[in-house]
């Protein structure tokens, strides 16, 4: 279903550029795992919330009702982070925050769930949010394995639950650029890389007269 | 322009309905999860703490705390909090968090603690915005630079000592990285020479 979403005609790097903000601090699988699942439980639900209220409102006033809709969902969530898992709100630092004017976020709930029934918005939030859960656990996974030669560090399952205690593994080793920023980058690059070697695009475009 | 308001009007009032409800569920959510906040805060700067004075001590460390501000020995003039450890009635220690220490991105902050003889106990590093994979090696979780601060004090290190070994100093210079670590001995030296000067004043 999430690759379903990512073959249509929809540019989806475009969409990924609108990203970066929070897949920069994806250092490690255990942020990126959970700022993803944030993601995911974020679009399903703003799209539910507008797609239920959208008739109540009139058309003019969809940017502040937008507005009200995400901000309250992500102070939400916010709280929810500071109760259960306080150190990684401390990781999210003031991006968390900001999320609530990301583009991306704005733009498909203006696009879709203001357009689209219950049933069809909260199945377009959940593609839309499969696709950058994926995205971001793939970055974790890329940039903990290359900065700290690590995998996990922070997890532990004990069999009925999941704990998760952020902290950076004690290491002095591993690559420095995937532990900065740019690393998020780099490891999106080679993604976009390998989906357009994947659909023959890269082959396509070459292949077009100058 | 009168008729145009009233004519929006009906329009805004699901809005501003909503905006209600939305600031009565964030209050309600803000008044459950403020005590378990607190307390989650608390532990997070507790851990801190007992991570450079692990002296024993049996006071409410957090609790016992005072506030101190001086623009001569703390950069940027920042309130710095000391943290006061006592075993039995007799002091400890302190733990100075947080001291500001200027870095090559802004402030870096530190927890440094200090036993009752004037001893560092050891130095942390809270938060930081040195640049990755050079002045970042401040950081305890990057390298072990910052244990070099173990057991120094005024009476064992010399006023000349407190500096990087390019600069003629005792501790580690950081290969790429010369104004982080210069911050950071610096800051700390001030802690150290600001107790030496107000040690009655600090466990009163």
């Amino acid at each position: 279903m999430a690759i379903d979403y990512t073959t249509t005609d929809k540019p989806v790097s475009a969409e990924l550029l609108l990203i970066p903000p929070l897949l920069a601090l994806s250092t490690t699988l255990i942020i990126s795992f959970t700022a993803g699942l944030m993601f995911l439980f974020l679009f399903a639900a703003i799209a539910v919330s507008v797609s239920l209220l959208r008739h109540f409102i009139s058309w003019r006033l969809r940017i502040p009702f937008l507005l009200l809709i995400i901000a309250t969902w992500i102070s939400l969530f916010e709280m929810v982070l500071m109760v259960y898992f306080y150190g990684l709100r401390e990781q999210f630092g003031v991006y968390l925050p900001l999320l609530a004017c990301n583009s991306l976020v704005f733009s498909v709930a203006e696009e879709y769930y203001l357009r689209l029934p219950l049933r069809l918005s909260l199945q377009h939030a959940v593609r839309t949010g499969l696709v950058i859960f994926l995205l971001f656990v793939t970055t974790g996974t890329f940039r903990e394995l290359l900065a700290f030669g690590s995998l996990g560090t922070g997890m532990t399952w004990t069999g009925s639950a999941l704990h998760l205690d952020p902290h950076l593994p004690d290491t002095v080793t591993g690559l420095a650029i995937t532990r900065a920023a740019p690393g998020a980058f780099l490891c999106l690059g080679l993604l976009i890389a390998l989906w357009n070697y994947c659909t023959g695009r890269y082959r396509g475009a070459r292949q077009q007269p100058a | 322009m009168n008729e145009r308001v009233s004519n929006a009007l009906p329009a805004l009032l699901p809005l501003l309905f909503l905006a209600v409800i939305c600031a009565g569920i964030l209050m309600m959510a803000g008044s459950l999860s403020r005590d378990r906040i607190e307390s989650n805060r608390r532990t997070a700067q507790l851990r801190l703490i007992a991570e450079v004075m692990y002296l024993p001590y049996d006071n409410d460390l957090l609790s016992d705390r005072l506030q101190i501000s001086d623009r001569d020995y703390f950069a940027a003039g920042t309130p710095v909090g000391v943290y006061r450890a006592h075993k039995d009635g007799q002091p400890i220690g302190l733990v100075f968090m947080p001291v500001m220490a200027s870095g090559y991105n802004g402030l870096i902050e530190l927890a440094v603690g200090v036993t009752y003889n004037g001893e560092l106990t050891g130095v942390r590093v809270h938060q930081h915005r040195e640049t990755a994979g050079l002045g970042d090696q401040i950081h305890q979780n990057r390298s072990s630079w910052i244990s070099g601060f173990d057991q120094r004090s005024l009476a064992n290190t010399p006023v000349a000592a407190w500096g990087v070994s390019s600069d003629g100093g005792d501790f580690d210079q950081i290969s790429g990285a010369t104004i982080s670590p210069r911050g950071v001995i610096k800051a700390v030296r001030n802690t150290l020479d600001y107790y030496a000067i107000h040690k009655n004043e600090l466990y009163k």
